[in-house]
Parts: C-alpha cells; sequence; structure tokens
C-alpha cells in the first residue's frame, strides 16, 4: 500500500494521516504538500478531525467495567446455562426407558432428528473399524493430548479440549481425523479400560441448534448422540445408558 | 483461565465503544460484547497462536454484528443518540455531550466508512489488522477511509449555508 515511486496520490494522503506510509514516502509526500496548500489544508482537517472523535469517544474507554462484564463470571454463567440445558434433558431422557425408547425409535413414534442419527452411525461404523485394530488403533498417541486437541480443534473448526475421563477408569489412547457426512470433518478420541474394553467419543462441529438426547442399542455396541455448545458429540462402547450419559457429563465439564 | 479472562477483560472498554458506535443503542451494545466475550471463551483455543487478542475479539465483534443483522433483519438503526440514552457514562457534562455529537456525526456516514474510520482512526488499527477485521483488501479499506473522512470534512469544516449553497 506504501509504493515508494510514481505520483503522490489519494491512497498516499490517507495513509500519511495514519502513519502507514513508509519514511521514504513519507517525506516525499511532506515536499509535495508544500507545493500544494489545499491538500495540506485536508491533511489538517483530517487529523483534527480524528483528534476530534478520539477525544470525544475517548471517554468510553476511561470508564471503570461494568460489572456485567466480569470475564470470569460470563465464563460461569455459561458454563451454568449450557450444563442446565443438558442436565434438563438428561434428565427426561432418563425416564425414557432403554428397549422402550429403541423400539419407539424403530417404528418411527419418536421423532429422530437426522443429523444426530447419521453422527452415531458414523461413530458406530468408526468405532467398528478402529477399536478392534491392536496395533495402531489411533493416528496420534495421547503422549501429546494437548497439541492432539489443539490439531483436531483447528481441523474441525472449533476448539477441541480433551476430556480427562481417568476418574470413570477411562486412560486416553489418542485420536484421528474422520470424514463425517457431507465432507466435514469430525474427530475421534479413544479410551481404554483396564479390562482392555475401548470407548470412544466422535465429535464434530453441530450442524444446528439440536437439543435432542439419542441413546441407541447396537449388537456391537451402545451410542449416547448429544450437542453441546456448537460440537455434536456421540460415545460408543459397552456401556449402559446412565453410565454414558455420566461420561457425556464429564465431557460436558471439560468442554466448557 | 485467569491470566487468559483478565486479557479478554482489558479489551471489553474497547469492545464496548466500537458496539456502541456501531448500534449506537446502549442495551443492543451490551449484547453485542456480552455474546462477544461468550464467543472468545468458547472459542479460545481456536486464535492462532502468536496472533494479538484485541483484533481478533474485534472481528468477532464485527461478524457478529453483521450476522446479527441478517438473521433478524433489524436493519433498523437508532437514529440518532441523545445523551441520557447513553446511560450511565462517566465523565463532565461536556464531555457527554461531545461524545453524543460524536456519535451523531458518524452516524451520518454508510456503515462501512464508519467501521474503516472507527477501527483506524479510532482504535487505532493498522491497515493491515483493520482490512482482517472487516475481510476486505487494504485498498477497499482505503477508499473507505477516504470517502468516509471527505464526507466527514464536509460535515464538520463546512457551515451549514455553504453546504447549502453546494447543492443547489
Amino acid at each position: 500500500m506504501t509504493r515508494n515511486n510514481g505520483p503522490i496520490g489519494e491512497d498516499d494522503l490517507t495513509a500519511y494521516v495514519d502513519g502507514e506510509l513508509s519514511a521514504e514516502r513519507r517525506a516525499l509526500v511532506e515536499d509535495w504538500l508544500e507545493g500544494h496548500p489545499e491538500d495540506r489544508k485536508r491533511i489538517e482537517a483530517d487529523i483534527r478531525i480524528r483528534d476530534r472523535l478520539q477525544g470525544g469517544l475517548g471517554i468510553l474507554v476511561d470508564e471503570t467495567l461494568p460489572d456485567r462484564f466480569r470475564v470470569e463470571e460470563i465464563a460461569t454463567g455459561l458454563r451454568a446455562r449450557r450444563f442446565t440445558q443438558f442436565s434438563r434433558l438428561a434428565a427426561v431422557f432418563a425416564l425414557v426407558s432403554v428397549g422402550v425408547a429403541s423400539g419407539w425409535i424403530a417404528r418411527g413414534r419418536v421423532p429422530v432428528p437426522m443429523a444426530v442419527a447419521s453422527n452415531s452411525d458414523l461413530a458406530l461404523a468408526a468405532y467398528q473399524v478402529y477399536v478392534p485394530d491392536k496395533v495402531r488403533p489411533v493416528e496420534i498417541t495421547a503422549d501429546a493430548s494437548e497439541s492432539l486437541g489443539v490439531w483436531l480443534g483447528n481441523r474441525i473448526g472449533l476448539s477441541v479440549s480433551v476430556p480427562d475421563l481417568s476418574d470413570s477408569g477411562l486412560k486416553l489412547i489418542g485420536g484421528r481425523l474422520l470424514p463425517g457426512d457431507d465432507g466435514i470433518p469430525a474427530g475421534q478420541l479413544m479410551y481404554e479400560k483396564a479390562d482392555g474394553s475401548r470407548v470412544t467419543l466422535y465429535f464434530r462441529a453441530a450442524k444446528s441448534e439440536n437439543g435432542s438426547i439419542l441413546f441407541q442399542e447396537t449388537s456391537g455396541a451402545n451410542t449416547l448422540a448429544w450437542q453441546f455448545g456448537e460440537m455434536a458429540y456421540v460415545l460408543t462402547g459397552e456401556s449402559d445408558k446412565d453410565g454414558m450419559v455420566e461420561l457425556a457429563m464429564k465431557v460436558n465439564a471439560s468442554a466448557s | 483461565m485467569a491470566g487468559r479472562y483478565a486479557e479478554i477483560e482489558s479489551n471489553v472498554l474497547h469492545l464496548q465503544r466500537f458496539a456502541l458506535a456501531l448500534t449506537r443503542d446502549r442495551d443492543r451494545a451490551d449484547d453485542l460484547v456480552q455474546d462477544t466475550i461468550e464467543r472468545a471463551i468458547s472459542r479460545w483455543r481456536l486464535r492462532k497462536p502468536g496472533l494479538p487478542l484485541r483484533p481478533w475479539l474485534f472481528t468477532i465483534l464485527r461478524n457478529l454484528h453483521v450476522s446479527g443483522f441478517r438473521k433478524t433483519m433489524r436493519m433498523r438503526e437508532a437514529s440518532g443518540v441523545d445523551v441520557d440514552g447513553l446511560g450511565a457514562v462517566d465523565g463532565t457534562a461536556e464531555g457527554r455531550l461531545e461524545l453524543a455529537q460524536v456519535l451523531r456525526l458518524l452516524a451520518q456516514l454508510p456503515e462501512e466508512q464508519r467501521v474503516a474510520i472507527l477501527l483506524v482512526s479510532v482504535e487505532g488499527f493498522s491497515y493491515a489488522e483493520a482490512s482482517k477485521i472487516m475481510g476486505i483488501p487494504a485498498g477497499t479499506l482505503m477508499s473507505r477511509l477516504s470517502r468516509g473522512r471527505k464526507r466527514l470534512r464536509e460535515l464538520i469544516e463546512q457551515p451549514p449555508e455553504a453546504r447549502l449553497r453546494r447543492v443547489v
């Protein structure tokens, strides 16, 4: 934006006011202004106006920070709001017994949002492919769980924190990037219990605001799909519904 | 966590000022700032490391403002700002009056020129930062600055009669 040769033009005069010229170009503009009093006046006016804007609006940043914008409290509120949303859903969800729920879903009585259902399918498929692999179940190992989260987050376009589920006896093995539907990337984290059984957490940027929680049982494994904040999650493993919901709570806690 | 909150907090008044100049409505401005902070918290880890925080926060706020317009179609903007409408602003009566006048002046610019001038002249962002925040090339930014300043010169420096004569 600061050409160093060529005639002085409108861009130079604009950039001069904002101190965006190279020293060399700036000197040229100053020389030129000596011979162009009209433009000199205009520059002086621009600077006067800028100073007035800065002065007039300055009192807004000299204030003390309003209590409403204590960031710590906003973060707490955000966390609490998400938790309430999820807990309310989880409570309703817990009332429906597993067998009945899957029966109803099979008969189409419970409307199942397509996005959630298809995430569950993809998560289950990925679980079935990678969990039995003893040699290389993950693409990136847990040694660098910090960079694993950063890498997956960059790829899926949302911030990812790798949940610590060691309280539930689950040790992180690592993770990988997966194709979601529509070619949108998804992530998979894999955890292992002492007995060798494994649990995966599949996640991707949610397509729309969708509060439903969906538990499905198959002969291979069970899936729990839900959404928290801007992320859609699917847990896949052998735990029952209550065990899955408990893990989901921990995932939410680490995400907020 | 505490460090990142403090970092965000040190930018809040600047965000609030920008939001107020965009919306000219204290309540809407405050909602915009609140949404910006929430988004910054939940997307914190997506920040490119090493990039300064303030331009990132301004980008979030600007995008929320633009998408808020699109979503709610609330294109209506307050036509002016009266001193009382600013809510609790510290400062002397003169200071508050001058603030209202400056906001009124800026309100007479098209939005794209107003934003360019706020970012560069008031917040002191470089051309590179401001054009990134607005998602436009530097050349476009400069022409918006140039046109906006021309308009401000006309509004401020020319007495009303002179402007009238020019129109006729």
